[in-house]
């Protein structure tokens, strides 16, 4: 069992996988925003790829062990100590009973992945506060090996939307603070909309959408399953982990690729 | 009429997902079409299969980009047995207090009294033409014209769950408490969970 000290700035229980099957009734997919961070975390403690972990967004939590553990940190490098002493990212790491785990924030991405051997139950569908009290779901280990860490820059691939045959995005866009797991809010040159009225219909994960104010968005994994806005653009499914770190003020661009080189990307770059 | 015999455009929204767009207008007609395309898909379940998006006219099919391609999810809606549209779901019939802040002005607006204004949304049937915005949020279909009454100018900052609504030609309830435009006429006590409703359902208001 693990405590939670301190909550840190939003933490929460996420596996790699999401509610499947339920958008019919306009849940959404959620998840672990950065999915390949979590399945690195979890390949160093032998877990399932999707297992149940921590994700930690902009600053990180303070968690008691209060059984011996095997954990592992993945994703954005915020600065972590175990009883004290700076721990690794990327590497398996044994904790003992009593042992503190603090994880602070970092200069680059925004969410920290901390994924245990065993994996976690998921007991929280809310933020996770002080005090509340982490279960092991008890996974056999499995050998897998980690996949490469994500890089973080802003360069984004997209396929065009299927309503659109320019390609609208160009130049560069900022990350803007109100961006969440809803969506990540973009301000830059506005494009003129030019799509019309439309009417209401489902909406992908990764879909950047034009709202009237010409700035777009980059609907996420908390997103609403359906929408009215326009969308001029789609994140290819190998870059959504990147769109999970991206952090407020960052410069994002866009490259558009035809959907063969998307799922050439997607099946090869593993 | 066409609508009904056209075949659908099948159209790639993302490198992981298709829009099968039966008409780009709202319509019951179109949207049982999407229902009965959403029930086929869903009822056969393939594994490539990761979220079904039914709309007022379009259906999009999310699937696993490693188990399946475009053209492989555009060919198994095609086998879709020839059923154009689809039986009628269950029958939902939501109690609702009528009390709401705004029941006063939809009267005022329509040149009718509360009472009437109550016998016209109730005395109506809806179709739960799909779930969006919020989990358990049913757009409806069926709201009589002469009660269709413009959002708030500025939306309130939080609506009770329960309430429910108009918003221009829509009708609604509000599964959750959360910040809201639409002009409340009354409340239901019903269970508004994720899956009290799915598309395809008929619903009437029944005045407590």
């Amino acid at each position: 069992m693990i405590r939670v000290i301190k909550a840190g700035a939003s933490t929460r229980l996420v596996d790699g996988i999401g509610a499947r099957r339920r958008a019919h009734l306009g849940v959404s997919i959620g998840g672990a925003a950065d999915r390949a961070s979590l399945a690195r975390a979890n390949a160093l403690v032998q877990n399932p790829p999707s297992a149940t972990g921590l994700e930690m967004t902009l600053l990180g939590a303070s968690l008691g062990f209060l059984q011996p553990a095997i954990f592992a940190l993945s994703g954005a490098p915020f600065a972590a100590t175990l009883n004290e002493v700076p721990v690794p990212y990327d590497r398996a790491i044994a904790a003992e009973a009593g042992a503190i785990l603090r994880v602070a924030s970092g200069p680059a991405g925004i969410r920290a992945y901390c994924a245990i051997r065993g994996g976690l139950r998921q007991g929280y569908a809310r933020p996770l506060r002080s005090g509340d009290t982490l279960e092991w779901a008890g996974l056999p280990a499995v050998a897998t090996s980690a996949p490469p860490p994500v890089i973080r820059d802003g360069e984004l691939r997209v396929t065009l939307g299927h309503a659109f045959t320019q390609p609208l995005l160009q130049g560069e866009y900022e990350v803007t603070t109100a961006s969440n797991r809803q969506a990540i809010f973009l301000s830059g040159a506005p494009i003129a909309a030019g799509g019309g009225h439309m009417i209401t219909e489902g909406v992908p994960l990764g879909a950047i959408q034009l709202p009237p104010s010409g700035q777009p968005m980059i609907l996420f994994v908390d997103q609403q399953t359906t929408g009215g806005y326009p969308v001029i653009a789609c994140v290819i499914q190998r870059d959504l982990p990147k769109v999970g770190q991206l952090r407020p003020q960052q410069r994002v661009t866009f490259r558009y690729v035809t959907f063969e080189e998307a799922h050439h990307a997607n099946r090869s770059e593993r | 009429m066409g609508l009904v015999d056209q075949s659908p455009a099948y159209l790639p929204a993302s490198d992981a997902s298709l829009l099968v767009r039966f008409s780009d207008e709202i319509s019951v007609e179109a949207n049982r079409r999407v229902i009965a395309l959403f029930r086929y898909l869903h009822q056969a379940s393939p594994p490539w299969l990761v979220n079904l998006h039914p709309a007022y006219a379009s259906l999009l099919i999310d699937f696993d980009p490693h188990l399946a391609t475009h053209d492989e999810v555009a060919a198994a809606a095609r086998q879709q047995p020839d059923t154009h549209f689809a039986p009628i779901g269950k029958r939902i019939d939501v109690p609702v207090r009528y009390n709401g802040p705004d029941l006063g002005f939809v009267a005022e607006t329509h040149r009718l009294t509360p009472a009437q204004v109550i016998d016209l949304h109730a005395g109506a049937e809806y179709l739960v033409a799909f779930l969006g915005f919020a989990p358990g949020f049913a757009y409806l279909l069926g709201l009589p014209p002469q009660l269709a009454t413009p959002r708030l100018d500025r939306p309130r900052p939080q609506v009770p769950a329960g309430s429910v609504g108009i918003a221009g030609q829509q009708t609604g309830i509000y599964p959750s408490a959360s910040p809201g435009g639409w002009r409340l006429i009354g409340e239901t006590s019903l269970d508004l969970h994720a899956d009290w409703a799915m598309p395809g359902d008929r619903i009437r208001f029944v005045p407590q």
